[in-house]
């Protein structure tokens, strides 16, 4: 290799020309660090495409869980409306406070509203994690450290209401948890490769 | 005392890497032979290790409010519960912060605001526990869902302050504000500190819904804090918020609204 400077013979994997000091090529340093760079966006697109699954199927779960619910909440209250069938409505209202400290209208809304709530809930997560791919592109660090801190919370939340939630798609949440803290650490080295 | 041998030749003083024989320049790094080696520039500390450092305390903390919720499902009375959950969460906090200490104590040293600054957020406290309230009442409008009183009236008032008014905001600021933020701002660019630690607090609610208004809530205490480079507006603030919603379940404060 020949400087284009002063047209001195440079070794192949010189950086600078040993005569005159120029610069010809990448250092050691920076191909290293195009490297590292790479393979961090890399993983941060990965946790794009996570991000995009695990919004579409919680989309899906929560509507196919909305109409599983309510079809059990139906199937319950017409089972309670046939109990209380024989009672006058003061009796049923009075039986209801002292169970549940709501009057019986009270108490079926309550029911219907939990359902109608929780399919609302799951829209809006999935809207959250698809916003949260795109903003991924925007700022990788801030979308997959909020990714990270909402997956894993909604698995601590749904777990303490239903424990059977934790076993369902283990695996699948455990490959997801461990693409986006790889994904986070890709962001912050990316970040400093790019200030350095 | 024998003079130090002078350096190889044939290594550059910069980088020493080989040189060539007759060489004016290093190849690698472009240092002229002969020359001075330059000073060593100084290297930022790696970011790594504090942003895992935070979002293993947040982990931490919410393995905690999971223990909570479980002590709670076995049965644990309401009033043990509450001073359990408090206690773990503040002993978890406690230990986070060890690390950090320094930075901490200079949070606590500064006041913050002066009286007026003061002011403006006790002024500021009510109207924002009206739009929290609101929000809440439109979900029990919406869905009939309760509006789930968070205090524990039935106590004496003393515990209720206590438990409402005091641990919460000590704790929580301490947390979020503290650890949290202080950690990410070593590295991240103030906003970004400011959202991920709001992010943060308004997750530990555990409540996919209360996220609309404890982001809001976390994103003010968290401004408080990179404003005056004090946890105490923050705390004060969220006191008052607190005070409030309490002062909502024992009285009732709210009445223009219909609740």
């Amino acid at each position: 290799m020949t400087c284009p400077h002063c047209g001195a013979t440079a070794a192949p994997n010189e950086a600078f020309c040993p005569s005159c000091g120029k610069k010809i090529g990448a250092t050691a340093d920076e191909l290293r660090h195009e490297r590292a760079l790479e393979l961090a966006h890399k993983k941060i697109e990965t946790a794009r495409k996570w991000l995009i699954a695990v919004g579409i199927m919680t989309w899906v779960s929560g509507v196919a869980f909305y109409f599983i619910q309510k079809s059990q909440v139906e199937d319950e209250i017409g089972k309670v409306e046939a109990q209380v069938a024989q009672l006058s409505p003061e009796q049923r209202d009075a039986a209801f406070k002292t169970a549940t400290g709501m009057t019986y209208a009270e108490a079926v809304a309550h029911d219907r509203g939990q359902v109608t709530m929780l399919l609302i809930i799951n829209l809006a997560l999935g809207v959250i994690y698809l916003g949260l791919s795109f903003a991924v592109r925007k700022n990788a660090l801030v979308a997959t450290v909020i990714a990270l801190l909402l997956f894993v919370t909604v698995i601590a939340v749904s777990a303490m209401f239903d424990p059977k939630t934790l076993a369902q798609g283990v695996y699948l949440k455990i490959v997801f948890v461990v693409a986006l803290a790889s994904a986070v650490q890709a962001a912050v080295q990316a970040r400093r490769a790019a200030a350095a | 005392m024998e003079p130090l041998p002078p350096p190889p030749s044939d290594q550059c003083a910069a980088c020493a890497a080989p040189l060539r024989p007759g060489a004016g320049f290093c190849g690698q790094c472009g240092h002229r032979v002969g020359d001075a080696p330059p000073p060593p520039r100084p290297v930022a500390p790696p970011a790594w290790p504090d942003v895992r450092y935070a979002l293993v305390f947040y982990f931490v903390l919410l393995g905690v409010q999971v223990v909570t919720m479980v002590l709670h499902e076995v049965g644990m009375g309401e009033f043990t519960l509450l001073w359990t959950a408090d206690a773990l969460l503040a002993v978890a906090t406690l230990v986070g912060s060890i690390k950090i200490r320094a930075d901490l104590v200079g949070l606590y040293r500064r006041g913050g605001f002066r009286v007026l600054g003061y002011a403006a957020i006790a002024a500021a406290s009510y109207p924002a526990f009206v739009l929290v309230a609101l929000f809440v009442h439109a979900l029990d409008v919406a869905f009939h869902v309760g509006r789930g009183a968070e205090t524990m009236v039935g106590q004496g008032i003393g515990w209720n302050i206590l438990f409402v008014c005091v641990t919460p905001p000590v704790v929580e600021e301490l947390a979020f504000r503290g650890v949290i933020y202080t950690l990410l701002a070593r590295h991240l660019h103030a906003w970004e500190a400011l959202v991920l630690s709001a992010f943060a607090f308004a997750m530990l609610h555990l409540s996919v819904p209360s996220l609309v208004t404890h982001v809001p809530l976390g994103l003010y205490f968290g401004w408080l804090r990179g404003r005056g480079r004090s946890l105490w507006p923050g705390m004060f603030a969220h006191a008052l918020h607190n005070g409030w919603v309490l002062a909502q379940d024992v009285v009732g404060v709210l009445p223009p609204f219909g609740f």
